[in-house]
């Protein structure tokens, strides 16, 4: 009786669990990325996420027909780009900025961060998952 | 070849190149790691809690330590073989951060301490080893252990 | 009583926003909350073990249970603070992260789990505590704990795809 009890209990407490799930999954970014779909963006900057784990660059990025798309571009922690010189004040909305990176492999407009280059030509690092991130030279890949 | 040329190899040409392009692959194995983690920790405290006096008093250290060796062994073997696939998919990045050669000079440094002093240690007649040896060994272990996945944690931070 | 206005609101109190955007507290207390896997997950499962009859089978249950919890509670809290301050950091994010609501739910099941043994089942630990292997209901109470402790670490570890399996977040 205390067996099925319990067992009865479990089976509710997984059904449970299992609500929490929602019933349709679709594929999306977050450290998909495609190391064949490098990104080379111009544009201007939405918003600064200077979170962590990892922090985000927006920026507004128009296309060859005039449509802009925003872009979201993934890097390191803050203490990572802290330390290359990116900060909060560094990267204000309506910066025009260039960054290159690696595409997600689902085609959003979203990717990873290799580096930041202002207009006078500064780079500065993303210091994220994205190869050369850190700054060192990037290898061939096949 | 320079190692950072076999790095490269392993990262882009290496075996099973195609099955770590899929995107779920360095998140199973990264978790399968950590159950690793688990193991490693439970089977080493057993024995280092004890060798300190903080648990299990009621035990000898030998008759532990010698349970606890093969679910050591086996949490070794898994974080081994996550941690090389783990590795194969971001080696040249490795190859670059100093903590992860910290994290493998304390490992090997871990397994050969592991298994010549504590080892001898442990496994000691109650009457052939001061308690004070005993704490010290197990010190050490525990500082190793720790030094180890805090060099597995810097890797982690992208 | 709007879950979702209050983490909405959590989140942007200023320690709050502070901690998800610090230099290194976040990393400290995340580094501390995942490497303390190897107290709290590492000694439940060597109690879990010896539930199983697996390992220590030499030494009494009850031995294991009083000498060894002591280290997965002191466990248990490390885990419990840093990881309300990890749901802090980004209160919001947290609770919208399916994986998040898997783990807390499977935790929750781990710690049912833990009150019905001690309540009905280690009460009669005494029959079978020199046992190398347990009965089997403890056998089963044993296993079930590794199979919670194993998703709660895959959940936790699988937070951070989130977007990849179930959309923007």
């Amino acid at each position: 009786m205390r067996m099925t009890v319990k067992l009865l209990g479990v089976i509710a407490a997984l059904g449970l669990l299992l609500a929490a799930v929602p019933a349709v999954a679709h594929h999306s970014f977050a450290a998909a990325f495609d190391e064949n779909h490098p990104i080379n963006l111009q544009g201007t900057v939405t918003k600064v996420e200077l979170v962590n784990p990892h922090a985000w660059i927006w920026l507004d990025v128009k296309g060859q027909d005039g449509t802009v798309t925003n872009w979201g571009i993934e890097g390191g922690p803050p203490t990572n780009l802290l330390r290359n010189g990116i900060t909060k004040t560094s990267l204000p909305i309506g910066t025009e900025i260039k960054l290159f990176g690696y595409q997600a492999k689902s085609g959003e407009p979203k990717g990873v961060g290799v580096f930041v280059e202002y207009l006078d030509g500064r780079k500065v690092f993303m210091g994220g998952s994205a190869p050369g991130a850190d700054g060192n030279p990037t290898p061939k890949s096949n | 070849m320079s190692l950072l040329e076999f790095c490269r190899w392993l990262q882009y040409s290496g075996p099973l190149h195609a099955m770590r392009d899929s995107p779920i692959f360095f998140p199973i194995v990264a978790t399968i790691h950590l159950m690793g983690l688990a193991l490693i920790g439970g089977s080493v405290l057993v024995v280092d809690l004890r060798m300190l006096g903080w648990a299990l008093p009621g035990q000898s250290v030998a008759s532990l330590a010698q349970d606890a060796e093969r679910w050591l062994l086996r949490g070794l073997g898994v974080m081994i073989t996550t941690g090389i696939l783990l590795f194969m998919c971001f080696a040249t990045k490795y190859y670059y951060l100093t903590f992860f050669w910290v994290k493998m000079g304390a490992l090997v440094a871990v397994i050969i301490f592991t298994w010549s002093v504590r080892r001898r240690v442990a496994m000691a007649g109650e009457a052939d080893v001061r308690p004070i040896t005993r704490k010290l060994v197990a010190l050490v272990s525990i500082v190793l252990w720790t030094t180890v996945a805090v060099g597995g944690r810097y890797i982690g931070f992208p | 009583m709007n879950l979702f206005r209050f983490f909405d609101w959590l989140g942007n109190t200023s320690w709050s926003v502070e901690l998800h955007e610090s230099r290194y507290v976040f990393l400290l207390v995340l580094m501390i909350h995942v490497l303390t896997i190897s107290v709290f997950v590492g000694t439940a499962v060597m109690i879990d073990l010896r539930l199983m009859g697996k390992t220590l089978t030499s030494v009494p249950v009850s031995q294991v249970v009083t000498r060894l919890m002591p280290w997965t509670e002191a466990g248990f809290v490390v885990m419990v603070v840093t990881g309300a301050l990890l749901f802090y950091a980004a209160p919001v994010n947290r609770y919208e992260n399916v994986f998040f609501r898997f783990k807390m739910g499977a935790l929750v099941l781990a710690a049912v789990n833990v009150w019905l043994f001690r309540r009905n089942v280690y009460r009669w630990v005494g029959d079978w505590d020199s046992d190398p292997v347990p009965p089997r209901l403890v056998r089963i109470v044993g296993a079930v704990s590794l199979i919670l402790l194993a998703l709660i670490i895959t959940a936790g570890r699988m937070m951070a795809y989130q977007d990849y399996w179930f959309g923007n977040s």
